[in-house]
This record gives structure tokens, C-alpha cells and sequence, in this order.
């Protein structure tokens, strides 16, 4: 009877609708590409490859986003913090020295951001954009025009393009293990609680005691140091501080993340559909370029996939919502 | 056994327009139930917020235990081991049942990580306790209503906090569950908690009570026994009050015309099956506990909910109407419960908020026209005195009274052609004074020809002011009085039935 | 005197706005003689056309109590779609109109994701942005599209008395319109109802979600002014143009007093913003100021306009409680 319980459980759960669609997408790419080109052992390590530096966002996002709150900021950041490694690895200072200052610069971004959400009751989407666009796109150009930084710091280079057993990029191993560490801290310990308690009821977490505001500060900080983490990633690959940087990162990210079940309003989502999310945009992107498709309808596909991703949550939680406004009305007072 | 026990001294709160709390003490002991009875807007829910830390009391303190204590938010009263279960849900519907009963106190291991098996564990063994057929891990957003409420008190008994006050807890609640609950208050008891419950339902009172205490507009007007007194005494305590000549002097309409408005059969989601008549020049009182489907029933036929079955007509007409805009254009006009959330627009001035719906007939041509809408507003502000030196003043800074004549200054103004007013709670949180004016403008609204519909949770006001006296009860009409015949305890008979 | 400072000055937006405008330009001359000559504020005004006409549309919006992430992206492909329509041949007057209608048609997506579909306003229009702006790039390969029409070019560039550029006049004359129908029309005066409390409003027998459909809808149109006289001044479609300005906009509208909140505002207070935050810009670049320095700026800028926000909304509650305390 438990088991049973169980099997409907998990089959009629979010994720295993998305497990579906990747297996959906990656059979139709894999048939109708020439020579089966997506199902390549390179293509699918490609895949992989470039869902690092996007794991690292969506991972701050899905945080941020389960809290109640929307972080717009972390890929303008994530660029900054990129020049800034360049620039200080090129002044001399060492990488120990350097790395840990631009994860500080990051989280110290999410602090601001929590600052003006907190002190100043900013709406957060207009508040981490403001940060977000103008300050930290502003830091990057820093750079005297023309200049690019390269990066030839061997430490950097090694964990930015260095494989272990000749194969696994580090720069994948760290993004797994962030989104493996952080989805335990979500699900199974008394912080990642708080977080969903937050989104999904600040009153009853204020009533029960907790403090959202200190929460949301942590929260932001996270945010900002993993969008820092991506960028150094980025320009260490690159081995050079880009002025473009990780800006376009973003907003994929933030797809991937709703498509991956954790709702805007809040109160809701895993990095388990994160992570399948992540999968099912990288994967549908790719399989657009091998088809030969133009780079530049990834924009459009990111967008077109969110807008559906917001349809289908709409459709989804407009059951749930009848519920649960029946539940807090019936019978008490209004 | 350790007993323990709760003052409250001396607790005075007001509140912009309205004083909730004039200075109320008394004391419960521990291993005892005491009952906080009165009727709404008497200040038990002020009182539990303070309770609870939500608050904080103008003047006066509680003692726990004999010590003072001064809560500054909800956080020290949990840890003064205070729970408070409160009519709106403190739940998380997307978390299981065990994160919302172990919400803020998870076992938790080294590093913070929750140990789910003791958490699983510990959640059974109250789940068994209280006998209830749900799971640890069932998502709380897809209970019903009472599991919910369940999962709420099974909370506060996880907590074991030696105060625990409960407010209006059965309202959602099965006859089976409320044994079930009782039984746990009754171990509760045993283990010498002090126990605060504020109800309605004079059974349950009854039932599980030891001591009553009875607040009317918010000052404590007798402590009781509950074995030495009965309901008659009870209900009498809670509205009994000298009301002097408001009533007395009301000039009341006494042509009461055809049939204006008439429901059959309406069916909402909080609704079930209501029918009722309103005759032109006639009040029409909707008398009934809070939540009993009043303002759903009314909003539905005001267009603002949707409407799952059932006939309205309007002089015998039928209609139906899919947003407000259609129902003001047939002459309906709503003013809603909550005047500050649904009301007004706090930010915008008292002649703005007068005209909306009449914006079309304030214009010369393209433009509004600034002098007709001055002057409509200003005639609402004579009309019902209403305090303000000017009509451009911000809503927000009028006091609840005059917030309230500015919203029927708008379904009232000369360009509005209002055949049916529905008035919902018009005079909460508004002295005593106002009040008596908003009676006799209702009475006028009567005598206009307009058909009224008045719905207030204070007995004395519903019933001495309206003609006919519908009472609702769990989203249905438990029964209909005239006011020649109507008395308070038959009316709050009705509103507690089940 | 804090009354006074607190009534006046805080709360009287348009006081502080043009008492800061005359101090900017003060201080800027002083900094560098040539800032008020007719060449460096035709330049100015040159500069403002964009996030200024965006600003009247988003601003209604903003006073509606909705965001719009998506003017700048629609404003760019107004300005390619009339550059197509004029290089297959069509008459320019005929393109611009038909590119109108395309406007009023990606506002209307707007409308259709956050009206029927109930999603959030920020995250529908960013969407959409992404999509249009995905578009863009697809349709001209990243690449600038010359314009074959001299004619069309004096749209963009025609002055008023060697001072006043055609589109910033436009530009005024949209601010002048709008002002006129948010403050003395009935439907100007449903937005601000609806701004200020849409189930109020809702309740009062005012549709709130037809509102902000037809406010969406004119917004496109507004934005697609923009891409055309700039496709007009430049003679180039561009897939990159006007997008950035969309946050300038939104600026430029808190600053003039439009709270993010909603209903509250006024066109006067955004034309005041819009010479304030141009004449700022323009006054950092011929100070020699580095690029990084103007846009973080910029950025400081919007900050403060959404502190001073707060404030002003925490000043008329204070006020309120103290009116309290006496009755």
C-alpha cells in the first residue's frame, strides 16, 4: 500500500513530468540531427560543459526565488567580478588573495540588494536591476577602453579549464557539487526550511518566530558570491576579463529555474528541478545549434520557454490556488 | 504538577478611531479553561494579539507566572512558551505536515541538518495521538480545511507551551474532531497549562469550560463560573447594554414598497443555497457570526465573485453580472467590509474616491469637469458631516468614521441613481457617536424608496435598525425575524446553530 | 521649519526636481563654459528624445501599478520594422503607420501575459523583451539596416529654431497629451484609481484589467515612436538601439514623482526628471568624466529616486499619525 502510494507519488510529480520532456527532447534531437550529431559522446560533454557556469545563477536564483524575493543582479555581477579578477591577477596580487576578494565583492552585492529591499521596501526585481545594470555594469568598465586583461595565472587557469582523469572538467565538478550541496542545505536542514517558510509564509515565519529580514540578507550574499563564483569561472576559461561577461547567463538561468518547478510567488521548487530544468534549456539550445539553426534564436527560444513555463505554472497552480483560498476562507473570518 | 498562570493587567489599545481595550485584567489559572466570551469588535482578538507578541498594549502588562512580561514581538512570546492559534492560518500549504507542525523547533543534527526520521517519527506519534488519518508527509496546501486547522493545534501541542490560547478553533471542524480536540485540551488541563478559548458556540462553552470571562466593547463586564451560570445570563452579559434614545429616536421608513432585489437558490463557493427577498424602502439586516458567508453572498450577487448557481432578479428581472462595472450600472452599489483594502483609495482625495463611479457624469465635454466633481463631493461632506476642511484632502488622513461617509457619499451623490445599497460592517471601528448617525442614514436611504441591505456582526445595531433580520450561519440562512419580534438571544440562537 | 522642509520640500516633488535642474546647470556651467550653448543642449535634447518618449508610456503604467520591462525591446523593432517597410518601397508616412499598429500589437502581448494569464508584470514583459530583442537579432543577423529614404531622415533631424530637435518636441507633445488625459479625463483618472487600489477600484465599478490592457497596448505604440525617430535620426534600423533605455525611463519616471507603488504621479513631474537626468549625464561627458562614471550614475541615480520614494511615502504616514494622536 506504501509502495503504491509512493509510485503515484513520484509519477505525478513536477519532476518527472521534466524528466519526460528531456527524454522527449533528447529523442527528437537525437532523430532528426544529421548523423544523430547530438547524441555524440562530444556534443552531450558540450551539453554539460556550458551548464556550468549556468548552474551557478539558477542555483542563487532557485535560493532567492523560493524565498520570495527575484535577484536580477548575479550575471552583471558575475562580469564584474570577472574583470575584477583580471585586473587584480594582472596587478600582481595573488590568487589567494583574489579569489576570496571577488566572492566577497559578490556577496557584498547581495547585501546592497537586501539593504534596499529591507531598509528602503524597493520591490526586489526593480532593485536588483538597478544594481544589477547599472553598478555592477558600470564596475566593468573600469577597464581603460581597449584594454583586455588576460588571465595567466597558472592556479586560476588550472581550476578554470583543468580536467581531472583527463576528462571531467573541474569547473563541472564544482557546479555540481554546489548544486548538490545547496539542495540538501534546501531540503534537509533547518536553514533551507526557513527558506520555503519564508516564501510560502512570511506572517506565519514572523508569527513562529524566525526573522526574515536576517534570513533574506544571507539569502542575497549567497546569491551574489555564487554570481561572483561564475564569472571568475567564466573569465578563468576565457583567460581573459571580458566586458561582456557572464550578462547574458542570467536570464536563461531564471528560466531554467521556473521551468524547474519553483514557482515566483514563492514557497516552492527543488534544485532536483533545477537541475532538470537546466538540462532541458542547455539541451534544447544545443540541439538548435547542431541543427544549424541561427545562435542568435537562442535568445528567442529562452524567451518563448519561459513565457511557456509561466503558462504551464499558471495552469498548474490555478488548481492549487482554489484550494487553498477555500482552505484560509472556509469558515474563518475574512 | 506544575500549575501555572496568566494575568493580564490593566490592558489598554486603541487604535486610530477606535479604543479595543479600556483597561481589561483578570486571571486564568493554570489547569482550568477559561473562556473569553463577547460580542465581535469587543476586543477578544486585540487581546490574544497581545498575547501573543504580535502587539504590543498601549498600557498594562501580563504577568506569566507572576513575573511581567513585555513582548516585543511573536518570537519572546513562543519562547515565554505562549502559543496562540489563531482563526487565519499560520501555515505553510507548499511544506508537509511535519515542517508545519515542527515549523520553527526542527530536530535537527549537527551542521542544521534536519533529522527527517525523528521528524517523521515525533510527527506519528502526535498524529496517533490525536487519532487523525492523515500522514507526516501529506502537503498541508491539499488538506481539507479542518485537517488544516488540525495540523494548526497539533502545532501548539508539539510546542507544549504552558499558555495556550485557542480562537474560534472548532468553526472548520467536524463534530468528530472537536472530540478530539477536547479531548486534548481536557490532557492539556492535566498537565496544569492555562488554557484560554474564545468561542461563540455556547455548547462548546459548556462543554469544556471552567471560567468565563465576557468582554463588551473592550472593558471585562463579568467573570463567570461556568458551572454557576446558564446561557440566557451569558448572552445577556455579552449585548445587554443601555442604549438610550439611538434606537428610540431613529425615523424609520414605514412604506415599504414591492419586491426591489430577490435571490433564489444561490450557490458560491461559500455559499450553499440561499434565497431571500428585499422590498423598496425596506432595511434588510444580515445578522450572523463572522464568517458565515455574508459578504460572499453579497459580493456574489455585486458581481465581484462568481455566481455557480441560482437566480437573482431585480425588479423582476433576471440578471446576472460578471464584474461590478454591471452591477453599478443597474443600480447596486457595495461598500465593503474591509473600507481601507477595499473601499478607498487611501492615496487619492475624498472627491476622487466620491466620483468614481459617476466619472461620466461629471464631464464638459472630453474633461471632467473640476467644479461638478468639488461640488459633489461637497455636498456628500454636508450631507454626512463628514470632518475635513477641504475635498482634496488624501482619504488616508481621515479618521475611520469619516472614511466610511466618503464611501457613502460616493453610492449616495446626486449623479448616482442607487436603488440598492448594500452596507457591509458600516460601523466597525467607529465611535459611538458616528454610528448613531450612520443609523439614521440608513433609515433615510429607506425612506429615499432605496432597498437596503445591512449587515453587521454587533446584534444590538442589526437588530434595532433593520426591518428584517436574515441570519446566516456556515454559508446559509438559518432562519429570518421581524424586528417586532426579533430579541438578541433569539437572534445569536440562530447564528450559532448548527 | 520641518513642517515647512517636510510639506514643501520632500513631499512637493516638482519644488525639489527643478530646484535640483537649476543647481545641475549651474554647477555644470560653471564647470564648463560652453554646457549651455545652443549646440551642447540641442545635443542634450538630441539624447533625452528616446528615454523620454518611453518614459510617458511606461509612466502610465508605473501610475497603473504595473511594470514594463518590454518598451525599450518594442522600441527597437519599431525601428526596424519601419526601416524594412521603407526599404521594400513603401511610402514612409504608410510605414510609419503600419509599424504603429505593430506596436499597439506587442503591447498587446503584454497585456495578454499579464491580464489573461495573471503573470507577473515584470517577468511577462521581461519575457517578452527577451523574445522581441531574440528577434531582432535573428531578423537583421546583428547587423545595422541603412534606410533608403532622404525624406524619412528629416524626421529625425529637423530643428526648431536651431534649438529644438523634432523628436524632443514630439517627445513634448506626448508628455503635454498624456498629462492633459491622466489629469482631467475620465479614463486618466481610472488609471490613477486603479494604480492606487485595484480592488478598490475594481469594487467602485472600475475595470482594472482593461485599463492596463489599453495602457499596454498604447505603450507599444508610444515605444515604437521612439524607434521610429530614431531610425529616423540615425537613418539605420538597429537591433541594439533604445532597448538599454528602458531602465532610463523608468528612472526618469520615479524621479518625476511616480511612485513605484502606483497612483500617484504626473507627466509634469517626469518632464522635469527627464531634463534633470540628461542634463546630468550630458554634464558628466563634457566634464570628461570616464564612461564608468556615467553609468554608475545613472544607477545611483535611480536609487535615490526609489529612496526618496520611500521616504515620501513614510512622510505622508508620519503625517498621518501625528493627525491621529489628536483625534
Amino acid at each position: 500500500m506504501e509502495n503504491t502510494n509512493r509510485l503515484r507519488k513520484i509519477l505525478t510529480s513536477k519532476e518527472f513530468t521534466l524528466f519526460v520532456t528531456l527524454v522527449a527532447i533528447v529523442l527528437l534531437f537525437g532523430s532528426i540531427s544529421p548523423n544523430g550529431a547530438f547524441l555524440k559522446p562530444r556534443n552531450i560533454r558540450s551539453i554539460l560543459d556550458s551548464m556550468t557556469i549556468y548552474t551557478l545563477f539558477a542555483v542563487g536564483g532557485a535560493l532567492v526565488i523560493i524565498s520570495g524575493n527575484i535577484d536580477l543582479s548575479p550575471s552583471y555581477v558575475g562580469a564584474a567580478c570577472g574583470v575584477l579578477l583580471a585586473k587584480l591577477l594582472n596587478d600582481g596580487v595573488p590568487w589567494y588573495l583574489v579569489v576570496p576578494i571577488c566572492l566577497l565583492m559578490g556577496a557584498a552585492f547581495g547585501v546592497l540588494n537586501a539593504v534596499l529591499i529591507n531598509e528602503f521596501k524597493i520591490q526586489s526585481f526593480i532593485a536588483t536591476l538597478t544594481t544589477g545594470t547599472f553598478i555592477a555594469k558600470g564596475l566593468v568598465y573600469l577597464i581603460p577602453d581597449g584594454v583586455t586583461y588576460q588571465i595567466k595565472d597558472p592556479v586560476v587557469v588550472w581550476y578554470s579549464t583543468g580536467k581531472i582523469f583527463g576528462f571531467v572538467p573541474i569547473t563541472m565538478i564544482i557546479s555540481i557539487a554546489i548544486i548538490v550541496i545547496f539542495g540538501i542545505v534546501l531540503a534537509k536542514t533547518r536553514f533551507g526550511r526557513s527558506v520555503y517558510l519564508i516564501g510560502g509564509n512570511a506572517n506565519a515565519a514572523r508569527l513562529a518566530g524566525l526573522k526574515p529580514k536576517k534570513l533574506s540578507y544571507i539569502i542575497f550574499a549567497c546569491s551574489g558570491a555564487l554570481g561572483a563564483l561564475a564569472g571568475m569561472l567564466y573569465a578563468g576559461r576565457l583567460k581573459s576579463g571580458s566586458l561582456v561577461g557572464t550578462v547574458d547567463y542570467g536570464f536563461p538561468a531564471v528560466t531554467a529555474v521556473i521551468l524547474g518547478g519553483v514557482s515566483l510567488g514563492g514557497g516552492t521548487g527543488n534544485m532536483l528541478g533545477c537541475f532538470l530544468g537546466l538540462l532541458i534549456i542547455n539541451g534544447f539550445n544545443n540541439g538548435l545549434l547542431v541543427m544549424g539553426v541561427k545562435p542568435y534564436w537562442q535568445d528567442v527560444a529562452s524567451g518563448v520557454l519561459l513565457l511557456v513555463a509561466l503558462t504551464i505554472d499558471y495552469f498548474s497552480t490555478r488548481e492549487r490556488k482554489i484550494r487553498t483560498t477555500l482552505s484560509s476562507k472556509g469558515g474563518m473570518g475574512q | 504538577m506544575v500549575e501555572h498562570s496568566l494575568e493580564f493587567c490593566n490592558i489598554v489599545k486603541s487604535f486610530p478611531g477606535v479604543n479595543a481595550l479600556k483597561g481589561v485584567s483578570f486571571h486564568a489559572e493554570g489547569g482550568r479553561v477559561c473562556a473569553l466570551m463577547g460580542e465581535n469588535g469587543a476586543g477578544k482578538s486585540t487581546l490574544l494579539k497581545i498575547l501573543s507578541g504580535d502587539i504590543r498594549p498601549d498600557e498594562g502588562c501580563l504577568k506569566i507566572n507572576g513575573e511581567e512580561q513585555h513582548f516585543s514581538s511573536p518570537h519572546q512570546s513562543i519562547r515565554a512558551s505562549v502559543s496562540v492559534i489563531y482563526q487565519e492560518r499560520q501555515l505553510v500549504p507548499s511544506l508537509n505536515v511535519m515542517e508545519n507542525i515542527f515549523l520553527e523547533d526542527m530536530p535537527a543534527g549537527r551542521l542544521g541538518f534536519v533529522n527527517v526520521g525523528e521528524l517523521r517519527r515525533k510527527t506519528h506519534e502526535i498524529i496517533d495521538l490525536f487519532g487523525l488519518p492523515i500522514e507526516p508527509t501529506d502537503t498541508v496546501g491539499w488538506l481539507s480545511v479542518a485537517y488544516q486547522q488540525m495540523v494548526e493545534i497539533m502545532k501548539a501541542y508539539r510546542r507544549d507551551s504552558n499558555i495556550i490560547a485557542f480562537d474560534e478553533p472548532t468553526a472548520p471542524l467536524t463534530d468528530k474532531e472537536i472530540e478530539i480536540l477536547f479531548k486534548l485540551i481536557r490532557k492539556l488541563k492535566e498537565k496544569g497549562k492555562v488554557i484560554i478559548y474564545v468561542s461563540h458556540r455556547m455548547a462548546e462553552i459548556f462543554q469544556i469550560s471552567d471560567d468565563i470571562v465576557v468582554l463588551k466593547d473592550g472593558s471585562l463586564v463579568k467573570t463567570l463560573l461556568t458551572e454557576n451560570t446558564h446561557e440566557g445570563e451569558l448572552v445577556k452579559a455579552m449585548v445587554g447594554r443601555d442604549i438610550g434614545d439611538t434606537y428610540a429616536n431613529l425615523k424609520r421608513n414605514d412604506k415599504i414598497g414591492d419586491v426591489l432585489l430577490e435571490v433564489n437558490n444561490l450557490v458560491t463557493y461559500d455559499v450553499k443555497d440561499v434565497s431571500f427577498k428585499l422590498h423598496k424602502g425596506e432595511v434588510l439586516g444580515f445578522a450572523g457570526l463572522i464568517g458565515s458567508g455574508r459578504t460572499e453572498l453579497m459580493r456574489a450577487i455585486f458581481g465581484a465573485d462568481p455566481i455557480l448557481s441560482g437566480e437573482i432578479k431585480i425588479e423582476g428581472r433576471p440578471v446576472r453580472f460578471r464584474s461590478p462595472s454591471e452591477a453599478v450600472e443597474n443600480g447596486i452599489a457595495l461598500c465593503p467590509e474591509d473600507r481601507k483594502e477595499q473601499g478607498l483609495v487611501l492615496k487619492r482625495s475624498i472627491f476622487e474616491n466620491v466620483s468614481i463611479p459617476v466619472l461620466k457624469k461629471v464631464r464638459k465635454g472630453l474633461f471632467l469637469n473640476r467644479k461638478t466633481e468639488f461640488d459633489l463631493a461637497k455636498s456628500a461632506v454636508k450631507r454626512y458631516s463628514i470632518k475635513t476642511p477641504s475635498v482634496e484632502k488624501r482619504v488616508m488622513e481621515l479618521s475611520g468614521g469619516n472614511q466610511q461617509k466618503v464611501i457613502l457619499g460616493r453610492w449616495t451623490s446626486e449623479k448616482m441613481a442607487t436603488k440598492i445599497l448594500i452596507l457591509d460592517e458600516p460601523t466597525k471601528g467607529i465611535d459611538v457617536g458616528t454610528k448613531a448617525e450612520v443609523y439614521q442614514m440608513v433609515c433615510d436611504f429607506a425612506r429615499q424608496g432605496i432597498g437596503v441591505i445591512f449587515i453587521s456582526s454587533e446584534l444590538t445595531e442589526v437588530l434595532n435598525v433593520s426591518d428584517v433580520i436574515m441570519v446566516m450561519h456556515n454559508g446559509r440562512i438559518s432562519g429570518s425575524v421581524t424586528r417586532e419580534e426579533a430579541t438578541e438571544e433569539l437572534v445569536l440562537q440562530l447564528a450559532m446553530k448548527d | 521649519m520641518k513642517e515647512f522642509l517636510e510639506k514643501k520640500v520632500i513631499r512637493n516633488n516638482n519644488f525639489t526636481l527643478t530646484l535640483t535642474l537649476v543647481v545641475i546647470l549651474a554647477a555644470f556651467q560653471l564647470i564648463n563654459r560652453n554646457y549651455l550653448s545652443l549646440g551642447n543642449i540641442r545635443s542634450i535634447l538630441n539624447q533625452a528624445f528616446v528615454m523620454g518618449t518611453l518614459s510617458v508610456g511606461i509612466g502610465c503604467l508605473l501610475i497603473c501599478g504595473k511594470a514594463d520591462l518590454s518598451s525599450g525591446s518594442i522600441g527597437m523593432m519599431g525601428g526596424l520594422i519601419v526601416t524594412f517597410l521603407i526599404n521594400w518601397g513603401i511610402p514612409w508616412p504608410l510605414a510609419v503607420v503600419i509599424t504603429l499598429i505593430a506596436g499597439a500589437f506587442m503591447g498587446a502581448l503584454n497585456a495578454f501575459f499579464t491580464n489573461v494569464l495573471n503573470i507577473m508584470p515584470f517577468i511577462a514583459t521581461l519575457g517578452v523583451a527577451t523574445v522581441l530583442s531574440g528577434l531582432g537579432q535573428v531578423f537583421t543577423n546583428m547587423q545595422d539596416i541603412p534606410v533608403n529614404n532622404k525624406s524619412f531622415w528629416a524626421l529625425g533631424t529637423t530643428k526648431f529654431f536651431n534649438l529644438l530637435p523634432l523628436p524632443f518636441l514630439i517627445t513634448i507633445v506626448l508628455l503635454v497629451v498624456y498629462g492633459v488625459i491622466l489629469k482631467r479625463t475620465r479614463f486618466g483618472r481610472q488609471v490613477y484609481m486603479t494604480g492606487g487600489n485595484a480592488n478598490a477600484a475594481r469594487l467602485a465599478g472600475i475595470n482594472p484589467k482593461m485599463i492596463s490592457t489599453i495602457l499596454y497596448i498604447n505603450s507599444g505604440m508610444i515605444a515604437t515612436i521612439a524607434g521610429i525617430l530614431t531610425a529616423a535620426r540615425v537613418n539605420m534600423g538597429s537591433p541594439t538601439a533604445i532597448v538599454s533605455y528602458n531602465l532610463d525611463a523608468i528612472t526618469v519616471a520615479v524621479l518625476g514623482g511616480i511612485s513605484f507603488t502606483g497612483g500617484t504621479g504626473s507627466m509634469s513631474g517626469v518632464f522635469i526628471g527627464i531634463l534633470l537626468f540628461n542634463s546630468f549625464k550630458n554634464g558628466l561627458v563634457i566634464s570628461g568624466l570616464d564612461s564608468y562614471y556615467q553609468i554608475v550614475a545613472s544607477g545611483l541615480l535611480l536609487m535615490a529616486a526609489l529612496i526618496l520614494d520611500f521616504y515620501r511615502e513614510k512622510s505622508r504616514l508620519n503625517a498621518l499619525r501625528s493627525h491621529k494622536r489628536v483625534s
